[in-house]
């Protein structure tokens, strides 16, 4: 299509657009929704109407950033009903970002707040998931749960924004929530010593990136630590002592250097396993955390370290 | 970008230095004679000591200026090894590496731009497909097969 064609088309689309409305900006739509069989009651409604950040979400989600927006709907007879419009961007199982786009209806009363189910966007709208928002309890924070693609909940947290303000579509990065607080305290990691004692083989290593890059080595392992799936690991191994206070020391080669880290406060419930990192020693300062699961002898988790995460995938070798 | 940078480019530092990183380089008759790999390899170890001077970043914010930087002087170095004129296989091979990385390296700065992360990593795993390295080896640049000596 020749340019002079192609302004008269976009110029009538802009029109249509503008002309019935789409409420969606950066956001999802949030108009053109019926009336709900039941409504949440206006007075319950009010304090979750308002544009908001997402500024923490459970790592499990996968969500890097997102933005939402929380009205009544307009223009449809009967009762004013919530309706909301959420932005996430998503680490997809390649590891690489995709904005989804999601509609919030219909909103209804849960226990200490509301629920809604977020519907993907288009024709056909499905179920994804359920968001539930607790009653704000000050004017500016806004907690809850997200269970999307039947993963999940994971807590999240909104932060609102004031009229004036916008992230223009690019919200910031939201803090990643671990799962530590609600982790198992049962010392070490499992019932029994002799079954997670001994040494542990490093499954995943991939080979250096950077060994053959010359002068891009530098930029290839800056990019790839900023990445979702943390820095590649081309070595690696555990051991586990038990005792009276369970720990492990692991070692990670990365980048073609050699780095030890130190687990305390081994902990387990199910197949969760957890621990505290130490860069130094054992009894040197926490500078991470260890988050995994147990499937017969693989051990598959993130350590994360001063600000490094390594994916990794060991097994159990006795 | 916090330890990782520091752990990993620790490592170059020390390849680097242990290889003589901005030494003399080798010669290879497919390039075009020892006057090309000396000039080569002397381009090389200007852009390596440019890269190592860069400030790593410690957040997002600062990887874009790191990107667009580490572009500049790979597409520098680029034009130097074009003008020097090699005129091997293996010298065509390099220069064509270097010229796919500057094009590469501008894409990932776009991705750094619209913070696309997870594409930023996809770009850098392109990279390293490129395996310089083994380019600049075949061609006879020792120098240039070095990677930067970054301080952490």
């Amino acid at each position: 299509m020749s340019r002079g064609r192609l302004i008269p088309v976009l110029a009538a689309l802009a029109l249509a657009v503008g002309a019935v409305g789409v409420a969606r900006a950066t956001t999802g739509d949030t108009t053109g929704f019926p009336p709900p069989k039941v409504v949440v009651p206006v007075s319950t409604a009010v304090p979750f109407e308002g544009r908001y950040v997402l500024t923490a979400v459970g790592k499990g989600a996968n969500v890097r950033s997102g933005e939402m927006k929380i009205e009544f709907s307009e223009g449809s007879a009967g009762p004013q009903f919530l309706v909301g419009g959420l932005q996430l961007d998503e680490y997809n199982s390649a590891g690489q970002l995709e904005i989804g786009l999601f509609s919030l209806y219909p909103f209804t009363e849960a226990p200490g707040g509301v629920t809604a189910p977020i519907l993907s966007q288009g024709l056909g709208q499905v179920s994804l998931g359920r968001l539930v928002l607790l009653t704000p309890t000050n004017s500016t924070e806004l907690k809850g749960e997200l269970g999307l693609h039947q993963a999940g909940p994971f807590p999240v947290v909104f932060r609102r924004l004031p009229e004036e303000q916008s992230v223009n579509g690019s919200p910031p990065q939201a803090k990643q929530l671990t799962e530590t607080s609600e982790l198992p305290s049962a010392p070490g990691w499992g019932p029994s010593p002799a079954e997670y004692e001994g040494d542990y083989e490093l499954t995943d290593a991939a080979p250096d990136p950077a060994s053959e890059a010359a002068v891009l080595a530098p930029v290839i392992l800056v990019a790839q630590g900023f990445g979702p799936g943390g820095v590649p690991v081309s070595g690696g191994r555990m051991t586990v002592s038990g005792g009276g206070s369970p720990s492990a020391e692991v070692t990670l080669e990365a980048g073609g250097q050699s780095r030890t880290y130190h687990l305390t406060e081994l902990a387990w419930r199910g197949d969760q396993r957890v621990a505290k990192v130490h860069s130094d020693s054992p009894s040197g300062p926490v500078v991470g955390s260890f988050e995994g699961r147990q499937a017969g002898e693989t051990l598959k988790g993130t350590l994360e370290a001063e600000g490094v995460r390594y994916n990794l995938s060991f097994t159990h070798r006795g | 970008m916090k330890r990782l940078a520091l752990l990993a480019l620790a490592c170059l530092a020390l390849a680097a230095s242990a290889a003589g990183c901005g030494g003399g380089g080798g010669t290879d008759s497919s390039s075009g004679g020892g006057e090309f790999a000396a000039e080569a390899n002397a381009a090389c170890a200007r852009a390596n000591q440019k890269v190592a001077a860069l400030p790593l970043p410690q957040d997002e914010e600062r990887l874009l200026p790191y990107l667009d930087e580490t572009e500049a002087v790979v597409e520098a170095l680029q034009r130097e090894i074009a003008a020097l004129g090699g005129s091997g296989g293996a010298a065509k091979a390099y220069l064509a590496g270097l010229q796919k990385s500057v094009t590469v390296l501008n894409e990932m700065s776009n991705a750094a731009r619209s913070r696309n992360i997870g594409a930023v990593s996809e770009f850098a795993n392109q990279l390293a497909e490129l395996r310089l390295a083994v380019l600049a080896e075949a061609a006879g640049l020792a120098t240039c097969a070095k990677a930067p000596a970054v301080q952490p």
